[in-house]
């Protein structure tokens, strides 16, 4: 049986660089899923999470965890942020540049718990750089201390940023397994925002999609972007690249996780797409041939 | 002769180093306030904190002056309850520049502040910290640089202090008389000899505390992002 | 894409492959998909259902005779032709809406394809995805 742990009903007008913008949101989420807010830049995904973990004020509404009440502003609740148990990992990172890899986890954790800061270490690889400072480590490694630090004071809730936009592509994959090789170990509730539907597909068991501050899907990812209401079993996300029309059809250029393909459409179709496009490329079973390379 | 000469240089580091250690324990928390406080008279208390830096120095000595005065509030109620004097004393003349070298300390300060990402206060307190752990664990250690381009600029700008400590210290040897007060004094005497000791060495003071500065924030810049 | 609209009207199951039997307005169209009806939600006779297969997929014949294994077999009239240096698009009326087929240009030409031509237009049932309505 499932558990809710986190019940949140808020509103907060917010102002953006394309305006003003209420959101207004109301969701819920069980206990140990891993849920992403998904959709363009601006809708206030960001803020969602800087509410939920404290850094922001609803302007009116409620947010509860378990039993506890974390904000209501009927009743002038409030938590601050340092007691909300949540482990937050920012876009940039803030990793802390005058402590070393260890001391940024050590520096997280509420009592010293050297069997636990090991655990952090070596899941994410770290044990090698842990003496080393921020300032020396690549994006990636970055990203993993990051994530090991949001971690390592055992939150109730995990609250991703973007944690993979400033990533290499080709890195990516790798940190998503071990996001959720992280999340299948410690069994965190975790809330990841995120652009990239491919990145939503891998990661997440359902998304909350969000439009100009409000919800306006959400649902299982594979339901909710149509994938197994088709019969083509060869389905892959991708992103346009470029778009071209050669004689008197169309050539799209993709990118479906690091791997470079083209498709070829009819011309008016090709007219429907812009490069940055979401796709999804779907082939029968039949279709594709296989050669073995190893 | 030698003697005063070395007394008088020995209460200028004196008068700087208290000066220095108590502004930097009020400036602080007043420069975090500053740049991180949501309070709307925040405009106003930077205005009065930046003043000693265009105010002429005679305007603060007068006012100090007046203030210290025993014959009314108060000056009155200093010396009546603790019995303490500030004018033509030593802690009169530690408080006239704390005052006067406020803002030489608390900008620096400030700025290194507003120059950290948000975020990591933020991170700070999402792992839950408390501000006081926050200012000294993450915020004070990332603006190294700042910190001491405050500490040397009010140092050297109080041993470089002269309107305000003749208004308020006059000029009692082995108590307010400090270096540059004794060039004034030895060149109204025409005692150009000792004005030129006292301009020297405060001239090779300045200037090497200047280039303690400029060397390690050089080599240390504050928070990069990497 | 070509995109009908039909109905299920049959399905033959065998493993996990099924060949799907639905009527496009009127004329009988198959497809052979994997997923069964146990696994499938969509799969259901009598059920709506949207068929989709490329325009690279369809072949054009005209006036044949003999006989052919592909199952899906739409006549219907030429209504315009786009002829490139390589490819040709061919957009036939069958009744039920414009069906394109991209062919090579060559192909068209020694077909002697014309605006108007009464032609049949091929798709081997493996080429044609079912699509759920619902989340069309």
């Amino acid at each position: 049986m499932e558990t809710v742990l986190i019940e949140a009903s808020f509103r907060k007008k917010l102002f953006t660089a394309t305006g003003e913008l209420t959101l207004d949101v109301n969701f819920a989420v069980q206990q140990g899923e891993m849920l992403s807010l998904f959709g363009p830049s601006g809708v206030g995904k960001t803020t969602i999470l800087r509410i939920l973990a404290g850094l922001t004020e609803a302007d009116e509404g409620f947010l509860r965890v378990g039993n506890d009440v974390w904000f209501d502003s009927a009743k002038k609740i409030n938590l601050p942020a340092r007691k909300r148990p949540v482990g937050y990992m920012f876009q940039d990172y803030a990793l802390f540049p005058n402590m070393t890899v260890r001391e940024n986890l050590r520096f997280a954790q509420p009592a010293h718990d050297i069997r636990h800061l090991e655990e952090l270490l070596e899941l994410f690889d770290l044990t090698t750089l842990q003496h080393r400072k921020p300032d020396v480590l690549s994006g990636g490694q970055r990203q993993r201390v990051a994530l090991a630090r949001a971690l390592a004071r055992k939150p109730e809730i995990l609250l991703l940023d973007e944690p993979l936009s400033a990533i290499d592509p080709q890195f990516r994959a790798k940190l998503q397994d071990e996001i959720l090789e992280m999340h299948r170990r410690f069994g965190v509730t975790t809330l990841l925002v995120s652009h990239d539907l491919p990145e939503v597909f891998k990661l997440c068991s359902r998304v909350l999609m969000l439009e100009a501050g409000k919800i306006v899907k959400q649902g299982n990812p594979y339901n909710l972007f149509g994938e197994n209401k088709i019969s083509g079993k060869v389905q892959l996300m991708a992103e346009v690249l470029r778009v071209e029309k050669e004689d008197i059809v169309g050539i799209l250029t993709l990118m479906a996780g690091n791997t470079l393909m083209k498709v070829a459409v009819c011309d008016q179709e090709r007219q429907n797409y812009r490069v940055g496009d979401k796709v999804v490329i779907i082939s029968k079973a039949f279709n594709p041939v296989i050669r073995k390379i190893s | 002769m030698d003697r005063e000469f070395i007394e008088t240089l020995l209460l200028t580091l004196k008068l700087a180093g208290i000066t220095s250690v108590f502004l930097l324990i009020i400036s602080i928390p007043m420069a975090a306030w500053l740049a991180f406080g949501k309070s709307k008279i925040r405009a106003l208390a930077e205005t009065l904190i930046t003043m000693p830096m265009v105010l002429p120095p005679s305007v603060l000595g007068y006012y100090l002056l007046v203030a210290y005065s025993p014959s009314h509030f108060p000056g009155s109620w200093l010396k009546q309850l603790f019995d303490i004097q500030l004018a033509f004393t030593f802690p009169g003349l530690v408080v006239g520049s704390v005052l006067f070298s406020l803002p030489f300390m608390i900008s620096p300060v400030q700025a290194g502040f507003r120059n950290l990402p948000g975020s990591l206060r933020e991170a700070s307190s999402t792992l839950g910290k408390s501000k006081f752990v926050t200012l000294f664990r993450v915020l004070l250690p990332n603006i190294k640089p700042s910190l001491v381009t405050a500490i040397v600029l009010s140092f050297a700008h109080t041993i470089g202090e002269f309107g305000v400590v003749l208004m308020i210290g006059g000029n009692i040897p082995g108590i307010t008389r400090v270096a540059s007060i004794a060039i004034y004094d030895e060149v109204q005497a025409l005692n150009f000899q000792q004005a030129d000791r006292y301009a020297f060495i405060l001239f090779m003071v300045t200037f090497v505390l200047l280039l303690v500065i400029f060397a390690f924030n050089r080599k240390n810049s504050s928070w990069k992002p990497f | 894409m070509n995109r009908f609209h039909g109905k299920i009207t049959a399905i033959t199951s065998s493993g996990n492959i099924s060949l799907v039997d639905a009527e496009v307005a009127g004329k009988p169209m198959s497809a052979i998909v994997i997923g069964t009806p146990e696994n499938t939600a969509y799969l259901r006779a009598e059920r709506d259902i949207i068929l989709l297969f490329k325009e690279s997929e369809v072949s054009i014949g005209k006036n044949l005779q003999g006989q052919i294994s592909l199952r899906n077999q739409l006549d219907g009239v030429i209504t315009e032709i786009i002829s490139g240096q390589i490819f040709s698009k061919i957009t036939l009326d069958i009744g039920n809406g414009p069906l394109v087929a991209l062919v090579t240009t060559r192909a068209a030409q020694r077909l002697q394809l014309q605006v108007g031509d009464q032609v049949t237009a091929f798709i081997k049932a493996n080429e044609v995805i079912l699509m759920d309505p619902e989340n069309g």
